[in-house]
């Protein structure tokens, strides 16, 4: 058997610097810098780099990893029942705030890249950041991007979230769950709600909601939007 | 764990069918997602299998996203080039977005729960203790 293209290995590998970064950013007590999956692309990268391994054999490798991100997002329809409640109380304000936060997101991004002058396929892949990366893909090929450029913004996004977003909401004043979480979520999609499930279930929920919401609105009026200003 | 998983699974799969016969914009599992939601409602609680396979997998879900995030990795001349756009895009975007959805939800809550109060001072709602 050679070991060399082997899920075994690229698995292993995988499992092996997580856990390591996990015991990092256990001992840095989660420092925002030493978010675990930061640390581990970063790992990963540097030694696929210096073993020449190129990315589609190591992702083929990892297909096990890669497969459960579905039946994951489904699971979080769980903690979302469990807090059904909370949900319902407070739905106007919530579906406001996706919105406006997902607009304000938009509308950054598309002005940024308008002032710097860079090309449509790169403005409409960076747009779809703040969606889940699955439907990202979609949306940013219907608008004009690259379905894979797309999916590697989203996680880009939802590290950087993972990794800053709990510390800048403290800096700012937001200590309800609802507000955290969903902020994660709508920013940082499943990455924000993972992060944010560690705080508290209740805050996961509304995480996990708000990336629903997100991935559906957005599924809906970003192609309309793009119209307007892609 | 095992059951629940297999739960999981099914309702994956049928959130991938409802996606791709009904030609809908959203991904399966998101469609998965609310299929489930939908189903629990309709039972009223959560059944222990699935509440533990659920719990499992959401805790570990961060490194779900490993793999992907290595295929930055394919656009390293990318990066080289517009690195500057793409990283003040990604930061000042997500910044937006957070603190945005953050603060409008809280002034909306706020509101709302002020005007209930007005309303319920008034004596028109009983005073629930």
């Amino acid at each position: 058997m050679d070991l060399s293209s082997a899920p075994l290995l690229y698995l292993g590998l995988t499992l092996a610097i997580y856990a390591i970064a996990l015991e990092i950013n256990r001992r840095t007590r989660g420092h925002p810098l030493a978010n675990p999956v930061l640390l581990s692309v970063c790992g990963l990268i540097a030694l696929l780099w210096l073993a020449r391994v190129d990315y589609q054999n190591y992702f083929a490798n990892v297909q096990l990893i890669h497969f459960l991100l579905g039946p994951a997002t489904v699971a979080l329809a769980v903690p979302l029942f469990r807090h059904r409640h909370k949900v319902r109380r407070a739905a106007l304000p919530i579906i406001a705030g996706l919105i406006c936060g997902s607009a304000a997101g938009v509308f950054t991004t598309v002005a940024i890249c308008a002032a710097a002058g860079i090309d449509v396929t790169l403005k409409a892949s960076l747009s779809t950041k703040s969606i889940t990366a699955p439907v990202a893909m979609g949306i940013a090929e219907q608008i004009g991007g690259a379905p894979s450029l797309a999916a590697v913004f989203a996680v880009l996004t939802g590290m950087i979230g993972a990794a800053f977003g709990p510390w800048l909401l403290t800096k700012c004043g937001v200590r309800a769950s609802l507000e955290r979480g969903l902020a994660m979520g709508t920013t940082s999609h499943g990455q924000g709600t993972a992060r944010i499930l560690q705080e508290s279930e209740e805050a996961g929920a509304f995480a996990g909601l708000s990336m629903g919401l997100t991935a559906l609105g957005m599924a809906v009026l970003l192609p309309l939007l793009a119209r307007l200003v892609l | 764990m095992i059951k629940g998983m297999a739960t999981l699974l099914g309702f994956q799969l049928t959130g991938e069918l409802a996606a791709r016969l009904g030609h809908l914009p959203i991904s399966g599992p998101i469609c998965g997602m609310a299929a489930l939601l939908v189903w629990l409602h309709l039972k009223g609680e959560v059944e222990n299998e699935l509440g533990k396979a659920s719990d499992g997998i959401l805790a570990n879900m961060a490194i779900l996203f490993v793999p992907v995030g290595v295929g930055a990795m394919s656009y390293a001349s990318l990066f080289a080039s517009a690195w500057l756009v793409i990283v003040s895009a990604i930061v000042i975007g997500a910044g937006a977005t957070l603190l945005t959805t953050a603060f409008v939800t809280r002034t909306l809550i706020v509101w709302t729960a002020r005007r209930v109060s007005d309303v319920e001072d008034q004596g028109r709602l009983p005073v629930s203790q």
